[in-house]
């Protein structure tokens, strides 16, 4: 990863960087001249460190930087190297989660998802262990709350939970099976993505809309943000919720964006996400359509070795760990948002849909 | 390292004996992950599959199993049953189609390891089999000829590990844990 450009940062007004890679997803977004909030956080696979670490690393920034970490959820994807970041930092650095740690139907969750060792699970608790230290305190977000407000000079800075509200908080508790029935349930979602937290970041005017992993769902999710929007400045970018899938895809969030707002969405290669039908849907809507992460590959050569043994391979596909990023920043002067990428990503154009 | 606490029962569409990977799947060439820890010291110890390496050419060995009378095949531990060429792929199953009885495996270092990573969708043939195979179980995928008292044939084994749960006595260290977590909490 070479150097960003970092001549002129305080000139610029807003900046956010979404990585992705095939499996995992994180977000850097810089709240004032030099400062950031990491959302989510996967590791990278050569030098086994939170991306965000290693960027930090690569482009000589000062982890200290590093102001607060925004869980959105807890899925594996979401989560690994949360604890790696928290322990190298040298203040109590703040942890938003979508959950209140003292509702007793949290712990009892936790407790139920431990009858195997799931990555999920050991984050969480080596957070907390960190939390146990003073190495980090947590919070919880719920729509309208504001993760982060600041004046600066003649900028304002502002960062809000959108999600998850009360119903679709008290909802999930109340679907799920606290015994040991919920072992039956494993591969859904740890932490179900119908409260991850959903964000809305304004500097000085320009906005983005960070999606999460927001689902729709009865109580909430994306119908409930877009009718309390209103006061809300419409987002020149967004970050495309849960992986481009149609579960997450709401016709009404356009309403929140401006015309041809740029979209970002990151790979989840495990479900096959994004899914072409909601990439179409967009395309027309959008000035850029960035997908960030490699996707997978058809093994040619595994196919031809499963001939010799009575084709019973039905389909083999390599999934490609490589990683990727698009940065998007804002000059104060700037009329046009400029675009740098690294890595895994492509830009999905109209020649590729036919 | 192989653990032998978390011994392999095989399940595959002919019914194999788990003899044969306590002997071609140790120490150099399995992997098993007990847990986050132990799997990050395997990977960097460069333990992990790649499926296109896996080639191994171990005829000899039928031989000397059947000197020592070793490698029991069912019952009948005077039959000895080597790979011949194999190659073999370490994953998780990440989808059960139960309408198809199909399944998908994806190689199980696919957060952590900057190596190709496969997804296989395998058809199940042996319904008692198919009860074995739930999301979450780690499995190796073989495929190899195999030489039966001098025939060879070709065979698709897979190896099924036994689920990563936690015992009573664990589980229930782990949720005290929690609790202790969750009561230092202010």
């Amino acid at each position: 990863m070479g150097l960003i450009n970092t001549m002129g940062l305080l000139d610029q007004t807003i900046e956010i960087v979404v990585f992705g890679k095939g499996v995992g997803e994180s977000i850097l977004f810089r709240v004032k001249d030099d400062k950031w909030i990491v959302i989510d956080s996967f590791i990278e696979p050569s030098s086994k460190l939170p991306i965000a670490l290693k960027y930090f690393r690569d482009n000589n920034m000062r982890i200290d930087d590093i102001v607060g970490i925004l869980c959105t959820h807890w899925d594996d994807d979401h989560i690994r190297g949360i604890s790696d970041i928290i322990k190298v930092h040298s203040n109590t650095l703040p942890v938003v989660m979508p959950i209140v740690l003292k509702d007793k139907r949290v712990r009892e969750y936790v407790k139920s998802k431990i009858t195997s060792n799931t990555p999920c699970i050991t984050e969480f608790m080596r957070v907390l262990e960190l939390k146990r230290q003073n190495k980090c305190s947590v919070f919880r977000a719920i729509s309208d709350r504001n993760l982060y407000r600041r004046e600066i000079n003649d900028r304002t800075v502002v960062f809000i939970a959108l999600s998850p509200n009360d119903d679709q908080y008290e909802d999930f508790f109340n679907s799920i099976v606290l015994s040991d029935e919920i072992e039956k349930k494993r591969g859904s979602s740890s932490f179900e993505n119908s409260i991850s937290i959903a964000t809305y970041a304004e500097t000085n005017g320009d906005s983005i809309l960070l999606g999460g992993d927001l689902e729709n769902s009865k109580n909430g999710g994306w119908k409930d943000i877009c009718k309390n929007s209103n006061t809300l400045n419409k987002c020149h970018v967004i970050k495309v919720p849960h992986h481009g899938s149609v579960n997450a895809y709401y016709d009404d969030v356009w309403s929140l964006l401006v015309e041809k707002p740029i979209a970002i969405v990151t790979r989840y290669n495990n479900s096959h996400l994004p899914k072409k039908e909601v990439l179409d849907k967009m395309y027309n809507k959008v000035s850029h359509l960035f997908i960030v992460g490699a996707k997978p590959k058809k093994d040619k050569n595994l196919m031809q070795i499963d001939k010799k043994f009575h084709g019973e391979i039905k389909d083999a596909q390599i999934l490609e760990s490589n990683y990727g990023y698009v940065r998007l920043y804002k000059g104060i002067n700037d009329t046009f948002w400029n675009i740098d990428t690294y890595g895994a990503v492509e830009e999905y154009m109209k020649e590729e849909r036919s | 390292m192989y653990d032998e606490t978390n011994s392999i029962f095989e399940c595959d569409i002919y019914s194999r004996c788990h003899s044969l990977c306590n002997q071609y799947f140790s120490n150099e060439t399995f992997t098993p992950v007990d847990n986050d820890e132990v799997r990050e010291h395997c990977l960097t110890d460069k333990q992990v599959v790649n499926y296109e390496c896996e080639k191994e050419d171990i005829t000899d060995n039928c031989e000397e199993d059947d000197n020592k009378g070793d490698s029991g095949f069912g019952e009948n531990n005077k039959r000895s049953i080597d790979f011949e060429q194999y190659y073999k792929v370490n994953g998780i199953i990440i989808d059960v189609d139960e309408q198809n009885k199909e399944f998908t495996m994806q190689s199980w270092d696919s957060y952590d390891c900057n190596v190709k990573r496969i997804v296989v969708s395998f058809k199940i043939v042996n319904k008692r089999e198919y009860s074995r195979i739930v999301k979450g179980a780690r499995v190796i995928l073989v495929h190899g000829k195999l030489c039966k008292m001098g025939t060879q044939y070709n065979k698709t084994v897979l190896y099924i590990r036994k689920s990563k749960s936690y015992g009573k006595r664990e589980l229930y260290k782990k949720r005290k844990e929690i609790d202790e977590l969750f009561d230092g909490i202010d």
